[in-house]
C-alpha cells in the first residue's frame, strides 16, 4: 500500500472497537477472517461493562453486515470515492471535502472522532485503491493501529516475479510458455471475460491441471491429475492473521490422489510423502523443539502463538491521496460479488449449497441480477423477468430480482453460476457472470441494462418479507427492561412434569447475522435430503432449520432481521394432538419426538403447526440425482422414507449419545456437553442449548434475560425454543 | 299384494328386469368406465410414486385429495340426512325420492372413502387408525380429529349402506319373484334374504328401517361436524372458528339435496318415471333445494359477520379468501351456490328438467369451490408472515377427481340398470292408502 510504503495485510480486532465504519465490505461473510470478525463483534456487543458499539455500513449492495448495521448508508459504487473523501476531510486527512456532502458523513466522522483509537474504518475488496488508502489513513489518524487494527506482513508472501493472469495470457500469446501447471482452482471458468484462457492453454505444448474435479480447466489442459481433498491429506496453512494450522488426514485416502504439496514435492525431487514434507518444514523451523511440539500442535490443529506480529506503521510523510478518478457518466454500475453459496463457483456441484437459500434473497438453484426497485421501474422490470447486461461489448442475460436496499443505478451479479462442467448436478444452473467480467475492473465495472422479453425464473423459498406489524421479531432499545409479560393462558391439556432433564434452546436475534451456517450444519448432521430445483420451486424444500428474513421500514432502505426457525418443541404442541396414529409424541425430557416408522403421512400436523417447521417427504428423495452419497450421511440418524413427516429433533442423537456417556461414567450430563449441530456451527454463538431444569445452565440464564420471549406465545404453544430480542440503539436525531 | 298393485309398480320393476338399455346407457357406462380406469391409474400412481405428483407442498399440504373428500362426503351426508328425515316423518316425498337418494348417498360415501386412504403418505398403513392390539403396543391417538374421522367414515359407510339395503329388501324380493332367468332369480334371492312379505316381516322391516333412519340423524350431524373439526380444531387462522361444523353441515345438506334433485330430474326424463316421481315431488324437492341455498347464503353472510367480530388475523384470513389470490373460488361458490339456485323461486323452473339439472350441477360445483376455498385459500394466511407459497393442482389430481366422478356415475348407472330406482313397496303402500281412503 502506498500509504505506508510497504506491502501489508491488515487484521481487525472488533472486540476493541466502539465505532466501526465499513465501506462496501462485508466483514461478516466475505472478507478474510469473516468468522472471527462476526464472533468478535458479537463478543463486543455482549460486553456488559461497555456501551454497545456503533456500526455504520456504507454499501451499494445489501450484505450481512449491512443488515446488522446500526446505520446503513446506501451509495452507488461510483459515489464511494466522494463519500470517503468527505469522511477523510472531516477527520483532517486529505484536502477539502467535495461540494456535495452526504448527510451521514458528518455524523460518522463525529462518532469516529469521539471513538479515537477505538474507531475503525474498513474498505472492502471491491473498493478502489484510493478508497483503501484513505481508509487506512483515517485509521492511522485515529490512532487505531494497535487497538482495532494491526498491520502484519502479508500472509501470502509477495514473491518477486509473481505476475498476473493478464501477463500469462500475454506470454502464451508470445509463445513464451512451454509448460503450464495449474495447481487447483478453476481459472478457465473463473478467468475474466477478456482472457480466453481455454484457447490460450491449448496453445501451450504441455499443460497439466491438478484438481479435485474434472472441471473446465481440466478439460482444457492436456493432463489432469486428481488432487487429494484437504481432509484426506497432510499439509499446513496460514490463517488470515498468520496463524499456522497443521492439517492431517481425517480418513484413509479415498482414491489414488496427490495433494498439491505432494505434487510439488514430486516435481522438486523430494519425497512424495505428505507427512514427511510437513514434518520437514517444521523440523527446520523448530529445530530441537520439534519432538516436543509436533504431536501437541498436531492435536491442537494450530500452532500456538504463530499469529503474525504487528508491524509498526506510520503514514509516509510524502503520501497524499491520489486525485479522484473521473466518475463515469451514464450506464449502471455493475458489481461482481462472490456468491453466498457458490463463492467463486467451486461449489456448483454441491447440492447442499445449491439448495441453501441465500441469506438476503432466499434464492436457490440459481443466481439473479439484483437491482433496486427504482432501477427496475426505470427499465420496466420486475422480479422474475430477465434483463440483458452489457459490459464492454459482452452481453449476459440474467433473471431479475428486485432487492430492497440495493443502490439505484447499480446491479449486482453473483459469480459462480452458469458452469458447464461442474459435475452431476451443477451444470447449466444460473447465468455466468464471469462471461462479462473485465480483467481490469473485476469488482466494479460500468455497463448497460436492457430489458429482455424472456420470462426468467428465480426460485426463492421465502416470498413474503414484511413483518406486517406483527409481533414476530422483537426489537428493544439497549437496557430496555422486561418485555410485556405474557399472561398465563388456560389449557385443556395438563402440564407435563420433568424429573430429570428438560431440554430447551435460546436463540439470540441480536447475535444472528443470517449467515446460514446453522442450516447447512443441520442438513449435514441429520441427513436432510436435497430435493432439486423443481421441487423447491413447488415449495418442498426439506430444511429442518430455516432462517426467515424480514424487512421493515422503507422498502428502499429497510431494516433487515433474521430469525432462525428450528422446531419450537412446544410444551403444548399442537402437532401432537392431531396426529391420528401417535406418530408425534412428547418425550420424558420435553422434546417433541417424531416417530418416522409410525407416521402414515396425513400431514395434519403440518397444518396445526403455526411455525410451519415440519417437512414432508412428498416423493422418494433418497433415490434421485440430487441424493447425497451414503458416505455423506450421518449413520446415527435415520434416513426417512417417502410419505413420512420429519422435523428438527434438537439433535436427539447427540442428546442420546451424551446421556449414554454420562450413564457409563455414572454422572449427570454436564451443561455444554450436548451441542446441537446448529449451535456448533454458529459463528456468533447465537444458539444456546441446554437443560432448563438446571438453573445454572447457560440456556436457563438466557431464558431469564428480560429480552427473552416466545414466538407466537399468545397461541399458548409454550415453545421450548425462545428468542432473545434484537437490540437496537434508538435512532439518532439529525 | 293385489294384482292391481302389481301392475302399478311393474313399470319400475321392468326397468330393472326387462328393459333393454339403449345406446345412451351403454355409452355413458363406457365413458364412466373409462374414468374408473383413470381413477385406478391415478390411485396406483400416487401409491407408487408418492403424494408429490400432486401440487401439494408446505404449507399447502392438502389439495384436491381433501377437497374431493369433503365434497363427496357433503353429498353423502346431505342425501342421507334428507332420506332419513323423510323416512322418520313418513313424508310423501320419500316414496319418490328415497331409493335413489339413499343410493346416491351410498355411492358418494364410497367415492369419499377413497381419499382419506390415498391421500396418506403411506396409504398401505391406513389401518393403524383402527385400535387393534398391535404387537408394538401403540394405539391410535384418540384426541385426534382424524381418528374420529376414521370412525365417522366407517360408521357412515355402514349406516348408509344399511339404510339403503334395508329399504331395498322388499323390492329385491319382488324382483326375485318376477325374474325370468334362474341365475337372476338366485342373485336377487340371495340379497332378498328370504323375504316372504308376511306381516311379521313387514313389522320388523318398518322397525328396522326407522331404527336405521334414526341412527342416521345424529350420525350425519356428528360425521359432518367431524370433517369440519379436522379444520376447526387447528390453529390455522381461517379455519379456527366454531361455526365451521354448521357451515359444513348446512352446505353439505344443500349439496346433497341438489344432487338428489339432479338425479330425480334425470331419472324422470331418462326412464320416463313421471308417474312415480311426479310434478309435486319435483316441486317440493325444488323448494327444499332453494331453502337450503338460502340457508347457505345466510351462512356466508354469517362468515363475514364472524370475521368482523374476530381477532385481526382471523379477519385478515377470511377477507383474504374473499379478495386475495384465490378470490375467484369464493365468489364462484357464492354465485353458483346461492345466486343461481334462486331460479327455483319460479314454478316454471322448478318443473323444468333443464333448470333442475342446471341447479343440481350448480350447487355441486359451488360447494366444490367452497371446499377448495376453505382448504387451500384458508391456508394462505398464516401466523408467521414468512410462510407464503401458492398451490396449484396438477394433472394427476384432476385425474383423481374426474375418476371419482366416473366411479360415482358408473355406480349410479349400474344401480339404475339392476335395481329399482324408486321404492316399489312404498308406491304400493301409498296406492293402498289412497284406495282405502
Amino acid at each position: 500500500m502506498d500509504v505506508f510504503g510497504q506491502d501489508l495485510d491488515f487484521v481487525y480486532d472488533l472486540t476493541q472497537a466502539d465505532v466501526i465504519v465499513t465501506l462496501g465490505s462485508d466483514l461478516f461473510s466475505e472478507e478474510a477472517g469473516h468468522l472471527r470478525y462476526a464472533a468478535d463483534y458479537q463478543k463486543r456487543r455482549r460486553m456488559k461493562d461497555k456501551a454497545l458499539p456503533r456500526l455504520f455500513s456504507a454499501e451499494a449492495r445489501p450484505s450481512l453486515i449491512g443488515a446488522r448495521a446500526d446505520e446503513r448508508i446506501i451509495l452507488r459504487p461510483r459515489e464511494f470515492d466522494a463519500f470517503v473523501q468527505t469522511l477523510a476531510s472531516f477527520l483532517e486527512v486529505g484536502e477539502t471535502p467535495p461540494s456535495e456532502v452526504h448527510p451521514s458523513a458528518s455524523r460518522m466522522a463525529e462518532d469516529l472522532r469521539s471513538a479515537g483509537s477505538r474507531g475503525l474504518v474498513v474498505a472492502g475488496r471491491g473498493m478502489s485503491a484510493r478508497v483503501h488508502a484513505l481508509a487506512l489513513a483515517i485509521n492511522a489518524k485515529l490512532g487505531a493501529f494497535g487497538t482495532t487494527i494491526r498491520a502484519i506482513e502479508p500472509v501470502r508472501p509477495r514473491i518477486d516475479g509473481v505476475r498476473t493472469l493478464q501477463d500469462l495470457a500475454q506470454s502464451i500469446e508470445n509463445d513464451q510458455v512451454s509448460h503450464l501447471i495449474v495447481l487447483g482452482g478453476n481459472p478457465v471458468y473463473a478467468a475474466p471475460a477478456d482472457i480466453d484462457l481455454a484457447a490460450l492453454i491449448r496453445q501451450v505444448p504441455l499443460s497439466l491441471h491438478l484438481g479435485q474435479h474434472r472441471d473446465e480447466t481440466a478439460s482444457a489442459c492436456r493432463w489432469h491429475i486428481p488432487e487429494a481433498h484437504p481432509l484426506e491429506s497432510w499439509g499446513d496453512l496460514r490463517a488470515f492473521d498468520g496463524t499456522v494450522g497443521l492439517r492431517q488426514p481425517a480418513t484413509m485416502p479415498l482414491k489414488s490422489t496427490l495433494s498439491a504439496e505432494e505434487f510439488l514435492g514430486l516435481v522438486a525431487g523430494q519425497n512424495v510423502d505428505g507427512r514427511g514434507l510437513v514434518q520437514g518444514t517444521w523440523r527446520e523451523a523448530w529445530g530441537d523443539e520439534f519432538e516436543a511440539r509436533w504431536a501437541h500442535s498436531l492435536e491442537d490443529g494450530v500452532i500456538e502463538g504463530s499469529a503474525s506480529p504487528a508491524v509498526d506503521v506510520s503514514i509516509r510523510f510524502d503520501w497524499r491521496p491520489s486525485p479522484t478518478a473521473p466518475i463515469p457518466l451514464g450506464g449502471v454500475d455493475v458489481i461482481f460479488a462472490p456468491d453466498p453459496s457458490m463463492w467463486d463457483g467451486s461449489y456448483a456441484n454441491n447440492g447442499w449449497l445449491q439448495e441453501l437459500p441465500k441469506p438476503l434473497t432466499k434464492q436457490v438453484w440459481g443466481n439473479a441480477a439484483l437491482i433496486a426497485a427504482e432501477t427496475a421501474d426505470i427499465f420496466g422490470l420486475s422480479s422474475g423477468e430477465t434483463l440483458d447486461l452489457t459490459v464492454e461489448g459482452r452481453v449476459v442475460r440474467a433473471p431479475v430480482w428486485v432487492m430492497p436496499g440495493h443502490a439505484p443505478g447499480a446491479v449486482t451479479l453473483t459469480l459462480g453460476y452458469g458452469r458447464r462442467q461442474a459435475g452431476r448436478i451443477g451444470n447449466d444452473i444460473g447465468f455466468n457472470a464471469y462471461a462479462i467480467r473485465p480483467s481490469h475492473q473485476p469488482w466494479i465495472a460500468t455497463g448497460e441494462i436492457r430489458a429482455a422479453s424472456e420470462r426468467g425464473r428465480v426460485i426463492s423459498t421465502q416470498q413474503h418479507h414484511s413483518l406486517q406489524g406483527r409481533d414476530i421479531v422483537r426489537v428493544v432499545a439497549p437496557d430496555q427492561a422486561a418485555l410485556s409479560e405474557a399472561k398465563k393462558l388456560p389449557s385443556l391439556h395438563p402440564d407435563w412434569t420433568y424429573e430429570e432433564h428438560a431440554w430447551g434452546m435460546a436463540i439470540d436475534l441480536d447475535a444472528c447475522i443470517g449467515c446460514n451456517a446453522c442450516v447447512i450444519a443441520c442438513q449435514a448432521e441429520n441427513n436432510v435430503a436435497v430435493v432439486g430445483p423443481e421441487e423447491v420451486a413447488k415449495g418442498r424444500e426439506m430444511h429442518w432449520l430455516r432462517v426467515d428474513r424480514y424487512y421493515s421500514g422503507e422498502p428502499d432502505a429497510p431494516r433487515t432481521y433474521f430469525q432462525p426457525m428450528p422446531c419450537m418443541q412446544c410444551e403444548k404442541a399442537p402437532c401432537e394432538v392431531v396426529c391420528p396414529v401417535n406418530a408425534t409424541v412428547h418425550s420424558s425430557e420435553g422434546l417433541n419426538d417424531m416417530v418416522y416408522n409410525r407416521c402414515i403421512g396425513t400431514r395434519t400436523c403440518s397444518n396445526n403447526c403455526p411455525y410451519k417447521v415440519r417437512r414432508f417427504n412428498f416423493l422418494d428423495y433418497q433415490g434421485t440425482d440430487y441424493t447425497a452419497s451414503p458416505d455423506a450421511m450421518n449413520p446415527q440418524v435415520t434416513v426417512r422414507d417417502r410419505g413420512v413427516m420429519e422435523k428438527c429433533t434438537y439433535c436427539v442423537q447427540r442428546i442420546g449419545a451424551a446421556r449414554a456417556d454420562a450413564r457409563i461414567e455414572d454422572r449427570r450430563v454436564r451443561d455444554g456437553e450436548i451441542v446441537t449441530a446448529c449451535q456448533q456451527a454458529c459463528p456468533t454463538q447465537a444458539i444456546v442449548f441446554g437443560d432448563i431444569n438446571d438453573p445454572e445452565s447457560a440456556v436457563s440464564k438466557l431464558k431469564k434475560d428480560p429480552r427473552n420471549y416466545a414466538l407466537l406465545g399468545h397461541l399458548n404453544t409454550k415453545p421450548r425454543t425462545t428468542y432473545l430480542a434484537r437490540v437496537e440503539a434508538p435512532a439518532e436525531k439529525g | 299384494m293385489s294384482s292391481n298393485a302389481q301392475s302399478s309398480t311393474s313399470r319400475v320393476a321392468d326397468v330393472a328386469l326387462f328393459r333393454r338399455f339403449g345406446l345412451v346407457w351403454w355409452i355413458a357406462l363406457a365413458i364412466s368406465g373409462a374414468l374408473v380406469l383413470l381413477l385406478v391409474y391415478a390411485l396406483v400412481s400416487v401409491a407408487l410414486l408418492g403424494v408429490g405428483i400432486w401440487g401439494v407442498n408446505i404449507p399447502f399440504v392438502w389439495g384436491f385429495d381433501l377437497i374431493n373428500y369433503a365434497w363427496w362426503i357433503g353429498i353423502a351426508n346431505g342425501a342421507s340426512l334428507f332420506a332419513a328425515i323423510l323416512v322418520l316423518r313418513r313424508h310423501d316425498l320419500r316414496t319418490a325420492v328415497n331409493r335413489f337418494a339413499e343410493g346416491v348417498a351410498f355411492f358418494a360415501v364410497l367415492c369419499a372413502g377413497i381419499f382419506p386412504i390415498f391421500h396418506l403418505g403411506r396409504p398401505w398403513l391406513f389401518y393403524w387408525t383402527f385400535p387393534y392390539p398391535a404387537t408394538f403396543e401403540v394405539w391410535p391417538q384418540f384426541r385426534s380429529t382424524l381418528t374420529w374421522d376414521f370412525w365417522a367414515i366407517s360408521t357412515h359407510v355402514i349406516v348408509t349402506s344399511l339404510l339403503w339395503y334395508v329399504g331395498l329388501i322388499p323390492d329385491l324380493a319382488t324382483l326375485r319373484d318376477r325374474a325370468r332367468h334362474k341365475t337372476v332369480q338366485k342373485i336377487y334371492g340371495i340379497f332378498a334374504l328370504g323375504w316372504r312379505g308376511s306381516v311379521r316381516h313387514w313389522a320388523y322391516h318398518q322397525r328396522a328401517y326407522r331404527l336405521v333412519a334414526i341412527l342416521v340423524l345424529p350420525l350425519i350431524l356428528i360425521m359432518q361436524s367431524t370433517v369440519a373439526f379436522e379444520f376447526a380444531v387447528t390453529l390455522v387462522p381461517d379455519w379456527h372458528e366454531t361455526r365451521q361444523p354448521l357451515h359444513f353441515v348446512a352446505t353439505g345438506l344443500s349439496q346433497g339435496l341438489s344432487i338428489v334433485l339432479l338425479v330425480a330430474v334425470l331419472l324422470r326424463w331418462g326412464l320416463q318415471l313421471g308417474r312415480y316421481i311426479d310434478e309435486v315431488d319435483i316441486d317440493l324437492l325444488g323448494k327444499f333445494v332453494l331453502t337450503s341455498a338460502l340457508v347457505s347464503g345466510y351462512l356466508y353472510l354469517d362468515e363475514i359477520i364472524s370475521a368482523l367480530l374476530a381477532d385481526s388475523l382471523a379477519q385478515e384470513a377470511t377477507f383474504n379468501r374473499m379478495i386475495g389470490d384465490y378470490a375467484g373460488l369464493y365468489w364462484t361458490a357464492i354465485a353458483y351456490g346461492v345466486l343461481f339456485p334462486q331460479l327455483l323461486w319460479f314454478k316454471a323452473a322448478r318443473q323444468s328438467t333443464v333448470a333442475g339439472v342446471f341447479v343440481g350441477f350448480s350447487i355441486g360445483i359451488a360447494i366444490w369451490f367452497d371446499r377448495f376455498s376453505i382448504i387451500v385459500a384458508g391456508l394462505e394466511t398464516d401466523h408467521l408472515p414468512s410462510i407464503g407459497r401458492s398451490y396449484s393442482p396438477t394433472l394427476p389430481e384432476v385425474a383423481l377427481f374426474l375418476g371419482s366422478l366416473g366411479l360415482f356415475v358408473a355406480l349410479l348407472l349400474l344401480f339404475v340398470r339392476f335395481l329399482p330406482v324408486v321404492s316399489m313397496f312404498e308406491i304400493r303402500h301409498d296406492e293402498h292408502l289412497e284406495k282405502s281412503a
